[in-house]
């Protein structure tokens, strides 16, 4: 792991590890954030061309969404008790050279 | 063109994935394979990348490239790009694969499609596969850009069987990387204990879950993958428990992985676990509960109490070891 120093401007990513601790708000914040400003951009204050944010412009584009054919049949390994069971799964992962 | 981002140490296996994945579309659809070396001391590390299917290898040769850093790492891409003049560029799925992708797309202008598990060459162009939705869905993409740059998951491509009679041309190439320009530095490293092989790269992964009740089974879980010669991993169930460390999760918000054999111990199998798992070749599950979601992605099931099963496991797999 590296700790990083950089100038401004910087952006950065937080990941989800349990090192973040979530900061919950206390309930005065919460009124208090009823009065906060919300400032409100379009895209010309932005300098945008809104032509670069139609769909049209998008540099990706998905062809086709589809549910792949999971042909999930799984083979269920039986046996008496525990030890047959871990023996004939041994076979089979030695059948498959997975062993 | 694929990229290896080596460092000072040795090429990463996805190089062989991706040069595996280019070959076979240049091979349907014409065009050479490069790969781009970006590291420190690179010389030596070249000489099978013919044999596995590259026609030509940029090296970028730099102390400033021994450890990664993205500044530095955006240059040497950049120049081997325009030394190459390929218009697929692939990255590896790894963390810096992943940081570099989006920096290079933007300075390239070229469309980015991320976390690709397959590359399909059709008559109307090279086609990114994805998955989608948690892995429930596949999305098949086409990037309009002239320039393309997509990020690989790990292990989703195949190596190519080594050609030794394969040659490939070698070009080294200069990048400007100058520190001072760096908008970002180091201060500390600080070194984490990885014991054993990675999650990611793991052929065989051993993961536990709730039902494993504790963090004491995982040490039988530890034997059986040090004996497959692969990693444990772990549902967010276990983790959250804090009976193991949260670099073993798998899933949605943990690791994604590919592993040639993933034995699933007392895991119900929630969807945000499978989302984890959908690239594993094959499927164990261990789980007393028959109606267990596990079952339907596993190839292979055994209805038990893992503790009836595990360690005659554990004493089959020793006697197949010794």
């Amino acid at each position: 792991m590296d700790s990083r120093a950089g100038r401004l401007p910087l952006a950065d990513t937080v990941t989800n590890a349990d090192s973040n601790q979530i900061r919950f708000p206390k309930v005065r914040d919460m009124m208090l954030a009823r009065g906060k400003p919300i400032t409100r951009w379009s895209a010309q204050d932005l300098g945008l061309d809104p032509a670069d944010l139609e769909p049209t412009a998008r540099a990706a584009e998905i062809d086709e969404l589809f549910v792949p054919d999971r042909t999930s049949s799984c083979q269920f390994i039986d046996g008496e008790d525990g030890a047959e069971k871990a023996r004939k799964l041994v076979q089979k992962l030695r059948e498959l050279k997975l062993l | 063109m694929a990229f290896a981002l080596t460092g000072s140490g040795p090429l990463p296996q996805s190089t062989y994935e991706l040069l595996g994945g280019a070959r076979a579309v240049a091979d349907a659809a014409g065009g050479q394979v490069h790969l781009a070396v970006l590291g420190a001391g690179v010389a030596g590390k070249i000489g099978d990348l013919a044999a596995h299917g590259a026609d030509r290898i940029l090296v970028v040769d730099s102390e400033h490239l021994a450890v990664y850093h993205p500044d530095a790492y955006l240059a040497a891409a950049r120049a081997a790009a325009e030394a190459s003049g390929a218009d697929v560029l692939l990255l590896p799925g790894d963390t810096r694969g992943r940081d570099l992708a989006p920096r290079l797309g933007y300075h390239l202008r070229a469309g980015i499609v991320t976390d690709c598990v397959a590359l399909e060459a059709s008559p109307d162009g090279l086609r990114f596969v994805k998955p989608v939705y948690g892995g429930k869905a596949m999305a098949r993409i086409t990037v309009r850009t002239d320039l393309k740059v997509a990020v690989m998951r790990q292990r989703s491509l195949d190596p190519r069987a080594p050609d030794p009679s394969r040659r490939a041309e070698v070009l080294n190439v200069e990048a400007a990387i100058d520190p001072s320009t760096f908008r970002t530095q180091v201060v500390d490293h600080i070194s984490e204990e990885t014991t054993g092989i990675r999650l990611e790269d793991a052929p065989v992964v051993v993961s536990g879950g709730r039902g494993l009740g504790g963090p004491e089974p995982f040490k039988q879980l530890e034997e059986l993958a040090r004996l497959l010669g692969g990693a444990v991993g772990a549902s967010r169930a276990a983790v959250d428990a804090g009976w193991v460390p949260p670099s073993c999760q798998v899933g949605q918000t943990g690791k994604v992985i590919g592993p040639d054999l993933y034995l699933a111990i007392g895991i119900s199998g929630a969807s945000q676990h499978l989302a984890g798992i959908t690239g594993a070749k094959t499927i164990v599950a261990i789980n007393k509960d028959e109606q267990a979601p596990i079952f339907g992605v596993a190839h292979i099931g055994v209805v038990a109490d893992y503790r009836e099963v595990l360690p005659h496991l554990l004493e089959e797999v020793r006697a197949a070891r010794a």
